[in-house]
């Protein structure tokens, strides 16, 4: 494999529908924060998957 | 469609930093930024072959929900318009001999047949609804007592029919929606509304309740079941209903559009067909909430986590609140110490 997670699952989402259009990041949520605290308003649906629980 | 995927930058695949200078990734941060706009969330934890899946939602709202396949039909036998009284009153039921002197018995829609029996039944002191089987016998009595002796009552599948459907007399009073239905419109109404952010539904709602304090009524969904008649009276009770909905629905829109004018909104922000599809589903009408994670994890709900301790499955192992509580535990343990339990 040696590729990040996030590229190697951006490119089979895309694959299984032609329509759809994406990208990915390889980040931590705290620094895409600090760059653009709106970043995740800009969303219509989020999906966490086994993220960090951190400190409330 | 437009998809992005954030992948973890995990901090233990940096040697060089030691975990206290970097914030852990945090599922409460971006929950609480999720709930603050109602973006909705899925919170996806897994553990091998074990895992939970958590919808967050502040309020997700239902006009058309293809679930209620038997939805109740808006039919105001018991109170009808003045359209619809004067339809029922064409045909002949005659109240002082207890018959109906129509030629067509068999194709005298059942909605008629509930209408004048109803009458009947009230001028002999009996009250709606019928609370129990005993006087849902007696009414049906009188629904046969129409029929003539000379003809045969079991080959009219109209006035079987009317039997089948007392339930339709059940609505005595104006609106009738359903207790959930009602419940909604009041705290949607009775909370503020959000003038930077509100919905076309919460529009849509405040609206209706202007309409039925307006109008004594909610807007008529002028759906018409199927149901024996001849061709030419089920297309006259259709078109009757058909009209009447409509008359209401632009009454409805008029209220809507004063709203948005008073909100200085734009007035294409609800459509006619919005305001048509929200009054056909009056009935369904409904609202999804969720607690917010902030608020599950803050809040420890004991009597939940207790009930469904003492409700095991059959295989006690295979409980779901106890992988719930693991799942917890991990968390908890990670937040504390630092690592995930197991890990050297």
């Amino acid at each position: 494999m040696g590729k990040p997670r996030g590229q190697a699952v951006c490119n089979w989402l895309l694959e299984m529908n032609p329509e759809v259009k994406g990208s990915y990041f390889q980040d931590s949520v705290k620094s895409v924060l600090l760059n653009d605290s709106l970043f995740f308003n800009k969303f219509s649906f989020i999906i966490l998957s086994n993220v960090d629980p951190g400190t409330s | 469609m437009l998809i992005q995927v954030l992948v973890n930058y995990s901090f233990t695949k940096l040697p060089t930093y030691s975990p206290t200078n970097i914030y852990p990734e945090s599922v409460s941060l971006v929950a609480s930024i999720a709930w603050a706009s109602n973006i909705p969330l899925i919170n996806i934890k897994t553990n091998g072959l074990i895992g939970m899946c958590r919808l967050q939602l502040r309020h997700h709202d239902i006009i058309e929900s293809k679930l209620n396949v038997d939805s109740k039909f808006d039919l105001r036998v018991a109170n009808p318009f003045p359209e619809l009284e004067e339809f029922f009153n064409r045909f002949h039921f005659d109240y002082s001999t207890g018959t109906v002197n129509d030629e067509d018995i068999a194709h005298i829609p059942y909605v008629v047949i509930l209408y004048h029996t109803m009458q009947l039944w009230k001028r002999s002191g009996n009250e709606l609804p019928l609370k129990t089987k005993a006087l849902k016998d007696n009414f049906n009595d009188l629904v046969a007592s129409w029929v003539p002796s000379t003809v045969n009552i079991s080959d009219l599948v109209n006035f079987e029919e009317a039997t089948k459907q007392l339930n339709v007399l059940n609505c005595t009073k104006p609106c009738g929606l359903p207790d959930e239905v009602t419940e909604l419109i009041n705290s949607i109404v009775h909370t503020p509304l959000d003038v930077l952010n509100y919905t076309p539904f919460e529009i849509l709602v405040r609206s209706l309740h202007v309409f039925m304090t307006t109008y004594r009524d909610i807007p008529l969904i002028g759906k018409v079941p199927d149901m024996h008649a001849s061709s030419q009276l089920f297309i006259s009770l259709q078109q009757l209903f058909k009209n009447k909905a409509n008359d209401d629905r632009r009454k409805f829109h008029e209220i809507v559009n004063q709203q948005l004018v008073q909100l200085q909104c734009d007035p294409d922000f609800i459509t006619k067909d919005d305001v048509d599809v929200f009054c056909s589903n009056l009935f369904d009408l409904s609202r999804l909430v969720t607690r917010s994670i902030d608020d599950e994890l803050s809040n420890v709900d004991s009597n939940a986590i207790m009930e469904a301790l003492y409700d095991p499955y059959q295989d006690a192992a295979q409980t779901p609140i106890l992988y719930y509580i693991c799942l917890r535990c991990v968390d908890n343990f990670r937040i504390k110490y630092n690592y995930y339990p197991g890990i050297n």
